[in-house]
């Protein structure tokens, strides 16, 4: 009988150990895209440039290979396919310098940026040879997304990216009957507006045509506009006041049914951005920014699309770039930087490839000069008369980046889980808000809710 | 003799050399890890900007995810509920859904053409993977998928309702999936159990004149009773760990929260979430997952294994009582 007692416990354990063993085999096969590279990393003089999607190694492909042909031979690509998977697949890869895809360069999105300034995997940009004079006409609430808590910038950025409401042309005529920029700038001067705004459209369309797709289109001209991150310099969690107007105003948004209730960057989503309003739903406007007008919006907003600037001025991500501490070639890293970041001719360039806003004042004064670019790469609705990098020059003076933190990519996650709780009534205002600091507090540990 | 004597224990050294390979895997792939785990989970062990803290904790992460330090909230408590009510609901119907099939699929009377066909069709589900199959049901659940427009055209569902916002609907889905692709496995099982059954016994009870019913009570379901334990068993230690399902159906691009409003994420994501920022927690997340599965195997093992050797005990020491009368 003992004998059975002890094989009886033996099993078991090993059954239950296998829980300790699987979990992390099970991450592995979880629905991430493999990394896609591009180029020759076991070449001894390879240069390893990581991003999550292909954007960096356009501008490599066009104008830096036009400039620096034998230097791109060199360069090796890694797309990770995809900014949410990034970390989970970068850092342990910055752990290991012996890696053959140890990065040698990196893109950094906004939401994570300072994670890595102030880590020890990256570089201060003097180190690698470029001072304060080269990036002189950069904006300031880009550097300071770049810097560490020192003050020193270890990071650089070549676009600047206020945030606008994309708005559809066609859509407004119909539903709002105007396609004049400066009405339709007054339709969304304050969140107050936009909801009445919504129900106009809602009203007008029958429920077809919705002002968003989803209440999350408010979120970005919210947590880009805050006085405060979500938490003060003793690691004392804080939830900004703009924060809580941000989910009052989606209960509005959901509880009048004003929008199609979708979430960013779903299948959804997408399907709204190319209806009609009449037998397919249709969405009138999407929170945009100069990346998102030719990266993301559909053929249907072609020679389309009219630009209005958000309620409040706020910015919506951006690229840094960053030199590794174990960077193999860092004359190439900073001929790179300097080509992204702080060179004008190398940054008119950039714009010339996609219509991109820029991170440099002297160039956008350039480009603006030259008349390029007015059209926003040819989405831009021509009666309305708007020149594409005009329009952004007021909204990217005087951007704010002061209250980003390290972990802003998953608390914003955490915070659209809370949002979408109280909006469709499973918990009210402060149930939602408590919970959303518990759960920043459950995450990182570092951080106190009291 | 003593030559004879020393060929023999050669013989046995070689039966060791062949368990060898799984004993030394099992040493170095999970007896250290576990026991790795259990120190990590004293540790206050976590990532801050790229670095790692680490110091020892004690059995501080156990009060902290148990909810019983100030400030701390027990979420591994409603994440050990969402696994076991998505588990249940899958389990449950699996079960009967599975006997139902067997017992069909067996019987002599009813003779169903194409059994193999059957068999074959029943487990084809658990061929697909997890990820295929979780981006299947949520583009036909989505909002606006065709299941739920239908839904709603039909008026089944109300002119609002989502899924995915919908704790109900969330996690009946998840256990609805699991169902689907697990109840083939479980009928397969249950056949051949149906198979073992002496078939003299069904003759017998057709004789008698015993009903389709009374045979199943009597007869199949009874004799079933191991393999039935074991398919809870092995599913019950499976659905603690429940993963990959509930990690690629609803949760944002960010990850491992189970939406809606975190009620559909189970341990083992917990785990993982944890795990890239805070390893001491997770770590004690492990601990506890570990001690509630094999708490709940040894009962299972016990119930299943010792009840005939109860009996048979039991009968031994009364003859014994008996014999020792006379």
């Amino acid at each position: 009988m003992k004998k059975k007692m002890v094989s009886v416990l033996l099993t078991a354990s090993m059954l239950a150990g296998m829980t300790l063993c699987a979990v992390p085999v099970m991450a592995e096969d979880a629905e991430t895209p493999e990394n896609e590279v591009t180029g020759d990393a076991s070449a001894d003089d390879s240069f390893v440039v990581w991003g999550w999607n292909d954007d960096i190694k356009k501008i490599l492909d066009g104008p830096f290979k036009e400039a620096y042909p034998d230097d791109y031979e060199r360069i090796v690509f890694v797309n990770t396919g995809g900014s949410d998977y990034y970390q989970s697949k970068l850092d342990p890869v910055l752990d290991d310098p012996s890696n053959e895809l140890y990065p040698d360069m990196m893109g950094l999105e906004v939401d994570y940026v300072q994670k890595y300034v102030n880590s020890d995997w990256v570089q201060s940009v003097a180190d690698l040879g470029i001072t304060a004079d080269d990036y002189a006409n950069s904006y300031q609430y880009n550097l300071d997304l770049g810097s560490d808590v020192d003050g020193n910038v270890r990071a650089l950025f070549w676009q600047a990216t206020p945030g606008c409401y994309a708005v559809r042309a066609d859509l407004a005529e119909k539903y709002l009957g105007t396609t004049d920029p400066a009405a339709l700038a007054e339709k969304f001067k304050d969140l107050d507006t936009i909801v009445a705004t919504a129900k106009e459209v809602n009203d007008a369309s029958g429920g077809k045509c919705k002002l968003f797709s989803g209440y999350d289109e408010i979120k970005r001209s919210l947590t880009g506009s805050r006085t405060q991150g979500f938490y003060d310099e003793n690691d004392k969690i804080t939830i900004d006041d703009n924060i809580k107007t941000y989910m009052e105003t989606a209960k509005t948004l959901y509880d009048e049914d004003l929008t199609f209730n979708t979430d960013q960057w779903s299948a959804d989503w997408s399907a709204n951005m190319s209806g009609d309003g009449v037998d397919s739903n249709a969405a009138l406007a999407y929170m945009g920014c100069p990346w998102f007008v030719y990266w993301s919006l559909s053929d249907a907003w072609k020679g389309n699309t009219i630009l209005v600037p958000t309620q409040t001025k706020c910015y919506w991500g951006g690229t840094g770039l960053a030199a590794t501490t174990d960077c193999a070639d860092t004359e190439l890293a900073a001929k790179i930087m300097k080509f992204f970041t702080c060179d004008e001719d190398g940054m008119v360039a950039i714009n010339a490839l996609n219509s991109d806003y820029v991170n440099n004042t002297a160039a956008v004064s350039k480009i603006i000069e030259a008349g390029t670019s007015a059209d926003g790469n040819g989405y831009l609705y021509p009666d309305a008369g708007q020149n594409f990098m005009e329009f952004f020059l007021p909204l990217a003076d005087g951007l704010d980046a002061s209250m980003v933190t390290a972990e802003d990519q998953q608390i914003l996650s955490l915070m659209d889980t809370q949002t979408k709780a109280y909006a469709t009534g499973e918990k009210d205002l402060d149930t939602a808000l408590a919970d959303l600091t518990a759960s920043i507090h459950d995450t990182f540990s570092y951080l106190s809710a009291e | 003799m003593n030559k004879k004597k020393k060929k023999m224990i050669d013989y046995g050294r070689y039966g060791y050399f062949f368990i060898a390979p799984f004993f030394i895997t099992y040493l170095v792939f999970q007896l250290w890890p576990l026991i790795n785990t259990f120190y990590y989970s004293t540790l206050s062990y976590y990532k801050r900007n790229g670095r790692e803290f680490m110091e020892f904790a004690g059995l501080q992460n156990f009060v902290n995810i148990l909810g019983m330090a100030a400030g701390e909230r027990g979420y591994v408590l409603s994440y050990l509920k969402n696994t076991l009510v998505m588990w249940g609901c899958n389990f449950v119907p699996q079960i009967l859904v599975s006997l139902l099939l067997a017992v069909w699929l067996t019987d002599e009377k009813v003779k169903v053409k194409g059994t193999g066909a059957m068999k074959v069709i029943v487990y084809l589900p658990s061929v697909i993977t997890a990820a295929s199959v979780s981006v299947l049901f949520k583009s036909l659940f989505s909002q606006y998928g065709p299941i739920t427009q239908t839904l709603k055209d039909w008026g089944v569902l109300g002119k609002n309702f989502d899924f995915m916002s919908s704790v109900a609907g969330s996690r009946g889905l998840i256990s609805t999936i699991l169902w689907w692709m697990w109840f083939g496995n479980t009928t397969l099982l249950l056949i051949s159990g149906v198979l073992g059954i002496d078939p003299g016994l069904f003759e017998a009870a057709d004789i008698d004149g015993a009903t389709g019913w009374k045979k199943f009570r009597y007869i199949t379901l009874p004799l079933l009773k191991p393999i039935m334990l074991y398919t809870l068993v092995t599913s019950a230690i499976g659905g603690l760990q429940m993963y990959d399902i509930p990690a690629l159906f609803n949760v944002p691009e960010t990850g491992l929260v189970g939406l809606p409003d975190d009620k559909t994420t189970t341990m083992a994501m917990y785990i993982m979430r944890l795990y890239n920022s805070d390893v001491g927690k997770a770590a004690a997340v492990s601990v506890v997952l570990f001690i509630i599965t094999l708490v709940v195997s040894l009962i299972l093992f016990a119930t299943m294994s010792d009840s005939e050797d109860r009996r048979m005990k039991k009968e031994q020491k009364q003859r014994r009582k008996a014999g020792g009368r006379s």
